[in-house]
């Protein structure tokens, strides 16, 4: 018994350091990484990159409306003749306190959603899978914006409507892995020696579902952001609240197009394209980590992958 | 996939170039304008948007026609003749005016047109121009007899948005629900198709009775939004757009071919802040909810926010400097009328804060705003605006800032039009609201909505209550002398300032564009700006 196992490759480092291992090789989760850690750096020292206050007052006028680019303002100046580029440095916080917030209410309620469906199953299931169906089918942003209208548009309620609608992927996700955790071995022991479903739930589901947790997590983040800019773009934040979507609203409502201001325009935009892009980079990366079942077979390995040496 | 794409681009390159510029097929000579509304329906006794009037200023007539200096003339009329009491109105109808079906108009039509916009209970807007009606008669074809219950000093502004409807058509119908899409009129323009949130296409009347127009017909065209509209007009599409966002102005003005209109509008308009200011007792008991805040109900509040918001930096931001600060409701486009005398609340925040601190809105509990004097609720307003307005986000964002610095905090949202008419009135279920009026030449309408006997009609935004107010305006309806309804009328004005009913923040100046390559003959010299207007549709040519 003991020769199969000593047979086998030694067990991967455990831990950090492991994953760290595995994660540094997926080249698409390192660049995610990157972008993400970018916009939290700029999010965080706003005040200190910022060249110019972005709230500040100021006069236009029919002249210096959407000043272009130029050394003293290096994305230009916006309708308000507000200088661009500070606009963006402080508007990634926004972007990134919604996503990071509607994504844990969302993840929270998926969570638990789909581990009480899959774990308990029958009639719970059935209640709690119908009622994610029937969110499933509701389309987001219509819900959306009939609940941010009729709630006050705060940075808060905004944070917690795209919460509650962006969790059905999610409960679907887990309650399937929940189902396939539950009818394992070391369930059934745990049971057999009298652990309550509490305690099963706790320490032999709980741990092999959250990889899966994590990784919707950061894929749910970019969605989060996507619909915080959308609900901004539309005009349905409040406008005091300066994020990426609202400095879009203002540059197509106040004729920007027309003034061929690109600046006002592509400067938000891209920097929705950045954070999505490194948020679904990192979580198709860590999906492919965390996710045996995802890597690649070994047969369709290279040579750097062939199985390793017995007894090495 | 892509191929059906790029076929649709190709189709749709193809639209865009065929009906871009001048029509030379059997439309002869087209004018197309663009716009960025639609009439919401071409029965004008239930519409609503002023696209509507627009086009049925082309396709009808009426009793007078306004002037771009604000004077009137007769239009379907020769003579007219008032009785010694002023109360009988004699008018001799022209000969030889026919509808654009070719059926006469004669002083019956006209007759039956004033008695459906007096009797009929489903055109909501129109009573009030038939208020002092007494008895409408057409002994023959060409004689219409108005006796009105009181002598008024404004019959030609009464009758200017009554327009006169065939008789033969209009009496067939069902007057509230007919569509009226054949919309026909005896106006210089008939009607030849109309699309709604597509285009109004209409047709010259050659040989009109009075004048006809050197164009063969005009196309409205809507688009989605105003820089679509901007575009349009650079790339050609169209050759006159009726509004433009100011902040398109400059690049407009470095276009060669194209030529920026400024000035005073045509049809007065108005910005306001509305605060809510209905008093327990005047909550409409059907309709009323009546939440708005307390403090708003204080003068010293409303003064102290005056004195808080510095217009002139409303103006530069939201309209880059393209109007002036506002006084009342009354805006200086009104000429004569527009009490110049006032002198407006200064921008001062530290006089603002005193004004509150003495008054007992006191700050106490440190948070930065400030609360009722009895502590009972903070100074936290709500505030809400059309969706559908470009400038109001800006206005907003500038109060929510400006008031702050006073401790007047705000709750910014906006909502949809009709979300917010559900809240304004006469449910009064807001704090204040941004939004404004279009005006009648005639002061009276906007005299009229701060009225008592407004509050439960909807009419009236803020729930403002003052008999002296009341008074003066009954007194000003029926006063003939000129001079003296214009000092009612100021001291009104001067009333409602001092009770700051409204902010006004600006009255907007109108901003328009023509290409000078297409057509020439634009009316611009005029006091007031309206290139869709009559006056200049009728003497434009092609360029040649």
């Amino acid at each position: 018994m003991s020769a199969v196992i000593t047979s086998k490759a030694p067990p991967p480092a455990t831990g950090f350091l492991g994953f760290w291992h595995t994660f540094r090789r997926n080249k698409m989760a390192v660049v995610g990484l990157f972008m993400l850690v970018m916009a939290i750096l700029t999010a965080l020292f706003a005040p200190q990159l910022a060249p110019y206050d972005p709230k500040a007052i100021t006069r236009v006028t029919i002249e210096d409306i959407y000043a272009r680019p130029s050394a003293a303002h290096w994305l230009g100046k916006d309708d308000a003749g507000r200088d661009v580029l500070s606009s963006f440095i402080y508007g990634s916080r926004v972007s990134l306190i919604v996503g990071f917030f509607a994504s844990m209410i969302s993840i929270f309620i998926g969570g638990v959603i789909g581990i009480v469906a899959g774990f308990y199953g029958g009639r719970v299931e059935n209640l709690l899978m119908r009622f994610t169906d029937v969110m499933l089918v509701i389309p987001d942003l219509p819900l959306t914006v009939v609940i941010v209208a009729l709630t006050k548009p705060s940075l808060f309620n905004i944070i917690f409507v795209i919460g509650i609608v962006g969790w059905t992927g999610t409960a679907r996700l887990v309650r399937s892995q929940t189902l396939a955790v539950k009818e394992r071995k070391f369930v059934l022991r745990a049971r057999a020696i009298g652990a309550g479903n509490l305690h099963i739930i706790r320490y032999h589901i709980l741990p092999l579902v959250l990889p899966l947790l994590v990784v919707n997590t950061v894929l749910i983040i970019s969605l989060a952001i996507l619909n915080e800019s959308t609900l901004s773009f539309l005009g349905l934040s409040d406008p005091t609240t300066l994020s990426w979507g609202q400095m879009l609203n203002f540059a197509f409502t106040r004729g920007a197009m027309s003034a061929g201001a690109w600046w006002v325009l592509v400067t938000p935009g891209l920097g929705i394209v950045w954070l999505v892009l490194g948020c679904t980079l990192l979580g198709q990366g860590l999906e492919q980590v965390l996710n045996p079942r995802l890597e690649a077979h070994h047969l369709a390995a290279g040579p750097g992958m062939v199985a390793r040496r017995l007894g090495d | 996939m892509k191929l059906k794409q790029y076929l649709a681009l190709c189709l749709l390159i193809f639209l865009l170039v065929a009906c871009g510029g001048r029509d030379s097929g059997d439309g002869g000579v087209v004018l197309n304008v663009g716009w960025a509304g639609s009439p919401d329906t071409l029965n004008l006794g239930v519409a609503v948007l002023t696209e509507a009037y627009t086009i049925a200023e082309l396709v009808y007539e009426s009793m007078y026609q306004l002037n771009l200096d604000g004077t009137y003339t007769l239009e379907v009329a020769d003579t007219v003749l008032l009785s010694d009491d002023g109360l009988v109105y004699t008018y001799k109808i022209r000969n030889g005016i026919t509808f654009h079906d070719g059926e006469p108009l004669t002083a019956r039509d006209v007759a039956f047109s004033y008695r459906l916009y007096q009797e009929q209970e489903g055109y909501p807007f129109l009573s009030i121009y038939t208020y002092y009606f007494d008895t409408i008669e057409a002994p023959d074809d060409s004689t219409l007899v108005l006796t009105l219950t009181e002598p008024i000093p404004n019959i030609e502004s009464q009758l200017l948005f009554l327009y006169i409807l065939p008789e033969h058509i209009w009496s067939e119908v069902d007057p509230v629900e007919y569509e009226n899409t054949e919309m026909i009129g005896s106006g210089p323009f008939k009607m030849k198709e109309y699309r709604q949130n597509q285009f109004v296409h209409l047709e010259a009347v050659k040989n009109h009775h009075l004048q006809s127009p050197k164009i063969d017909g005009v196309i409205f065209r809507t688009y989605d939004n105003q820089d679509a509209l901007v575009q349009a007009l650079r790339t050609g599409q169209v050759d006159m757009i009726t509004e433009m966002p100011n902040t398109a102005v400059a690049t407009l003005r470095n276009d060669s071919n194209i030529e920026v209109v400024v000035g005073p509008p045509l049809a007065p308009s108005v910005t306001d802040i509305i605060f809510n200011q209905v008093l327990p007792e005047n909550c409409p008991p059907d309709d009323g909810v009546c939440t708005g805040h307390p403090a708003l109900l204080d003068r010293t509040v409303r003064l102290a926010l005056s004195h808080a918001t510095d217009k002139q930096q409303i103006i530069d931001v939201v309209l880059l400097g393209l109007g002036a600060p506002g006084l009342t409701l009354i805006p200086d486009s009104l000429g004569v009328f527009y009490n110049d005398s006032l002198v407006d609340y200064a921008y001062d925040p530290a006089l603002a804060n005193r004004l509150l601190d003495e008054a007992g809105y006191l700050d106490t509990n440190g948070d930065g705003v400030r609360e009722m004097p009895d502590g009972s609720r903070p100074l936290t307003l709500r505030m809400n605006w059309p969706s559908d307005s470009t400038s109001a986000p800006r206005m907003a964002e500038l109060l929510n800032s400006m008031w702050g610095a006073v401790g007047v905090r705000t709750e910014l949202q906006a909502l949809d039009p009709d979300a917010l008419t559900a809240i304004c009135c006469p449910s009064f279920d807001f704090d204040v609201i941004l939004w404004g009026w279009g005006s009648d030449p005639d002061p009276g309408f906007l005299l009229s909505v701060m009225l008592t006997d407004e509050i439960p009609t909807g009419n009236s935004e803020t729930g403002y209550s003052n008999p002296a107010y009341d008074a003066l305006y009954r007194q000003q309806a029926v006063e003939l002398d000129k001079n003296k309804r214009i000092e009612l009328i100021w001291e009104m004005q001067r009333i409602v300032f001092e009770d700051v009913v409204y902010i006004i923040p600006y009255y907007a100046q109108e901003t328009q564009a023509y290409r000078v390559d297409r057509f020439t003959g634009w009316r611009t010299d005029g006091d007031k700006v309206a290139l869709e207007d009559p006056s200049s549709l009728l003497v434009i040519e092609p360029v040649k």
